[in-house]
């Protein structure tokens, strides 16, 4: 079973730190990144994700098998990527 | 306003906590595969973008940036509105939950307005998906088509999620308000928030793919 949070005040700081990180990649949208701009993008996008799914999602406080089929859904979907990436970078040679 | 209620588990659950883990575990592994229809959708994007990098820069560059990044915060409001209203309701205060709760569909339905006038601009601009409009007739780049195919795609597979999420989130509402489901049920909001989540997460990802980089 979930350990529910005592307080509002993590959620309402996460929210706060989502609503900066927003600004930020708004922001960083017009720096001139070049090539990095995707990837910086991407990296901020994960730190949200995280922050949602461990804070708003519970899933900091889930159980085992919960944690072990989030985990099981990004290894299968690590996999994809890496095969996917695989076979673009090689296309062709 | 409190809520003391009882809740009976179903006859196959021992306890009504046995029962809420077993429904959580099942959401969860829902979203996994969702996680993971999402995940080969955005491959293909990227894939893709490898393939023709000016072509999609001319489409991200295309997008209404603004409307896009205002959306995404709406979506993050939201999100925190809906976890509120699960701590709250499981505080007993019914009435504050009930209150957040229409703030997530107010917000959801703000998200899909916005969404829909940005359609109705691609429309009107001739930017159908398939390649077919007269946007295209103008603009040859190899790799375009493709781009404003899977935009349609991905963003028209997300809004029916949060057709469904709004849904869900109303029917919750309704029963809240009915006094239905209070502190001692408030792992059903729960999993209806856990959704909607989902839904903010996978936009999350959209947002600098389709607008930002």
């Amino acid at each position: 079973m979930n350990a529910a949070p005592i307080s509002v005040k993590p959620i309402l700081a996460t929210g706060g730190a989502l609503l900066a990180l927003w600004v930020s990649s708004f922001a960083l949208s017009y720096a001139s990144l070049g090539t990095w701009a995707l990837p910086v993008a991407l990296a901020i996008a994960v730190v949200k994700a995280v922050l949602v799914a461990l804070v708003f999602m519970e899933l900091a406080h889930a159980t085992l098998s919960m944690k072990l089929t989030v985990l099981a859904a990004l290894a299968l979907l690590l996999t994809l990527m890496a095969l996917m990436v695989a076979d673009v970078a090689t296309r062709g040679t | 306003m409190s809520d003391t209620t009882v809740l009976a588990p179903q006859e196959h659950f021992a306890t009504i906590e046995q029962q809420a883990h077993a429904a959580r575990l099942g959401m969860w592994v829902f979203l996994a595969s969702e996680v993971l229809l999402f995940g080969a959708i955005i491959a293909l994007f990227t894939s893709y973008q490898v393939h023709y990098p000016d072509a999609f820069r001319q489409g991200v560059d295309h997008n209404t940036k603004l409307l896009g990044s205002i959306n995404t915060g709406v979506l993050l409001t939201s999100s925190t509105a809906v976890a509120c209203s699960v701590h709250a309701l499981r505080a007993g205060k019914r009435r504050l939950a009930g209150l957040l709760v229409a703030a997530t569909i107010a917000l959801g339905a703000v998200f899909l307005v916005i969404k829909l006038t940005e359609y109705a601009k691609h429309f009107h601009e001739g930017i159908y998906p398939g390649g077919a409009g007269s946007f295209f007739q103008v603009h040859h780049a190899r790799g375009l088509p493709e781009f404003w195919t899977l935009y349609f795609g991905m963003t028209g597979l997300h809004a029916l999620h949060v057709t469904i999420g709004l849904t869900v989130l109303g029917v919750l509402l309704s029963r809240i308000m009915r006094a239905e489901l209070g502190a001692a049920s408030a792992h059903r909001l729960e999993l209806g928030a856990i959704y909607w989540h989902l839904v903010d997460v996978i936009w999350i990802f959209l947002w600098p793919l389709l607008y930002l980089a």
